[in-house]
């Protein structure tokens, strides 16, 4: 243990603590920066302020800032990294496999203390080398090569922040450690460690009892919609012009895309069917949960709700679930790195508004809609609206022809 | 002073040696560069920041992070480029040699005298060159670099996080004695880089410099 009165004076031990945060946020911006799959090249970054922590030119992306925040509370930042904080990279492929590939670890270890270091600024400085440790290491093991194919390869690479235990199992049986040095200090020994699975093959994909839940979207085969696509489509090809972006053809079935974090449109969905009064979802809406209590274990019957629910028409746009992850939902999302698209393609945009949508500010009308007292009213609203919906649903067939009539007629008058 | 001497010895391709000694001297000399000074009085000074570069090698599965100084890594290029031309060409089988890359400071000295330069940590690689039989053998031998240069890294970084013996921070009149403050974007402790074929350590600055002045005071 470290000795109660390792600093001297209590300035001495505010202005470590501070450090310590800032070698903390740093250490993490190192480490995702270095996932990215950019290399580092002349001249690539801007040139910042001289006032730079540690001396050493680190981004400062506010996303990461904000994970590591979430990770590390401002009033307990000692506390929190003696019981260790953590960074997850993990990889999703296309298909929806994925793999947690190291976990790095930073640590005050109190046994490991030294108090002949006193100044303050000796304390900075060497963090500064160990920071310079961590850029280092975190090129030469196999996540970042990884991470620097992700660009041409069709696989993602995320990360996660959190404290506490080490979720060291997800990293399959052979692991390697390797620790990126070691900072004695009055308080304990700082230290940067990262342990990295060896064994990259990837195990079949868990979901397979879940794969009726790639849903192939019939339902719009016969629509309007799908006619007007056909009809545009026979244009392009008239006209010998070739559109880069196509509509999106409904016939394929849907499929996640490779950014999508299929976690946290799950949580977003369940989120949304348990706040917003949708028709149907929520009369068949099961007892409210709290999130907490969720966990890994209770995929199967999560699975099944989903099932039940995708067969209602509104939710048919629902991405697909297509394997369960080994993440608990109470865990923070991951975090994306990069989009694997160019950026002007409509998927990037699509990721965007979902970006916005699932970032936007909680309504107060949500809550107000959750008041015990309103929970009647909106029971009637949703009896009636259940109603109007199978009255138009009953009539789709109608709609659906007298649309086709109206495109037929529209291509008629055009040509 | 004894210096702290750290050696690694590996053996590679002929083309692989440029690469190999430079993934070990810029990580080296990243750990032990600081930004440049800017001193405000005598005593007092602020740090300029650092940047840096990865470096994707050509011949070798590797990438190592180095300072974002033109200056710095032309430099150290050359004295590694000539190393390699010499030790490519060499006659011995299996060619050998070693390159040490050794931080000194320098103490003042009364004139006539040069200042004395003390080395105080040394980095040594020997280099064995192999040659490989057969595209097996060659791909065997590429993992097998690569893997200990890995190791050598971690190990780079383990001895500098002990934090046994750096020079202090000088004052601003004595910058010089510990600092190349010759660079522009950043400022390395005084380093210089020496080899030789016979495979043994080259002579230190500081022992030739301490000869130099023993012949001279014997005289």
């Amino acid at each position: 243990m470290a000795p109660d009165a390792a600093f001297s004076n209590i300035s001495d031990k505010n202005e470590f603590t501070k450090f310590t945060k800032f070698l903390a946020y740093k250490g993490v911006q190192v480490i995702v920066e270095s996932r990215k799959g950019v290399k580092i090249e002349a001249n690539s970054k801007p040139r910042t302020s001289d006032s730079d922590w540690f001396n050493l030119q680190i981004p400062d992306s506010p996303e990461v800032n904000q994970a590591t925040k979430n990770a590390l509370p401002s009033d307990k930042i000692l506390e929190t990294i003696r019981s260790q904080l953590h960074v997850e990279i993990s990889v999703q492929t296309e298909d929806g496999d994925e793999m947690v590939l190291e976990l790095w670890t930073l640590e005050l270890d109190e046994t490991q203390f030294d108090t002949s270091l006193k100044a303050m600024n000796t304390v900075y400085f060497r963090m500064g080398i160990l920071l310079k440790s961590v850029i280092t290491i975190s090129r030469i093991t196999p996540a970042y090569h990884l991470s620097r194919k992700q660009r041409t390869e069709s696989f993602t690479i995320f990360y996660r922040v959190y404290n506490g235990e080490p979720k060291l199992k997800a990293l399959g049986d052979s692991v390697k450690k390797i620790q990126a040095g070691m900072l004695k200090t009055p308080l304990g020994g700082l230290c940067f460690t990262v342990s990295y699975r060896t064994n990259f093959s990837i195990s079949p994909n868990r979901s397979d009892k879940s794969k009726t839940l790639l849903l192939k979207s019939d339902h719009f085969e016969l629509s309007p919609k799908h006619v007007i696509f056909e009809s545009k489509k026979n244009k392009n090809i008239k006209d010998k012009e070739v559109k880069p972006n196509r509509p999106v053809d409904l016939d394929k079935p849907l499929r996640l895309a490779a950014f999508v974090d299929e976690l946290v449109i799950q949580e977003a969905i369940k989120d949304f069917l348990e706040k917003i009064p949708v028709p149907k979802c929520k009369a068949r809406s099961r007892p409210k949960t709290p999130v907490t209590d969720r966990s890994a274990e209770s995929k199967s019957t999560q699975d099944l709700d989903l099932t039940s629910v995708s067969k209602s028409p509104t939710s048919l746009e629902l991405p697909p679930k297509k394997f369960s992850g080994f993440r608990g939902e109470n865990e923070p999302p991951l975090k994306l790195l990069h989009f694997p698209f160019a950026d002007n393609h409509p998927i990037r945009e699509l990721a965007e508004f979902y970006k916005e949508f699932f970032n936007a500010p909680h309504l107060k009308l949500v809550d107000e809609l959750q008041d015990k007292d309103n929970v009647k009213e909106i029971d009637v609203a949703n009896d009636d609206l259940s109603k109007d919906l199978e009255l138009y649903e009953s009539s789709l067939l109608e709609f659906d022809e007298l649309l086709a009539d109206m495109c037929r007629s529209a291509e008629w008058s055009g040509n | 002073m004894n210096a702290r001497s750290i050696s690694f010895e590996m053996s590679m391709e002929g083309r692989q040696v440029d690469e190999v000694v430079a993934s070990i001297f810029h990580t080296v000399l990243f750990h032990r560069s600081s930004g440049k000074f800017t001193y405000n009085n005598e005593e007092s000074y602020s740090i300029r920041t650092v940047s840096y570069i990865d470096v994707d090698c050509d011949f070798i599965d590797f990438t190592y992070v180095c300072c974002e100084s033109e200056a710095l890594g032309r430099n150290v290029k050359k004295e590694i480029s000539e190393f390699s031309d010499l030790l490519r060409t060499a006659s011995s089988s299996p060619p050998r040699g070693s390159i040490s890359l050794e931080f000194f400071q320098k103490r003042r000295a009364r004139w006539p005298f040069q200042p004395e330069c003390v080395p105080w940590e040394v980095w040594t690689v020997c280099c064995e060159l192999t040659e490989s039989r057969n595209e097996h053998d060659m791909h065997s031998q590429h993992e097998s670099v690569v893997e200990m240069l890995q190791d050598k890294i971690v190990h780079i970084t383990e001895i500098i996080n002990r934090h046994e013996y750096v020079p202090k921070m000088p004052s601003r009149s004595d910058a010089d004695l510990i600092f190349d403050t010759s660079y522009a974007d950043i400022q390395p402790y005084l380093f210089k880089i020496q080899y030789n074929l016979s495979g043994a350590p080259p002579t230190s600055v500081g022992n030739t410099v301490r000869k130099l002045i023993r012949d001279t005071l014997s005289l």
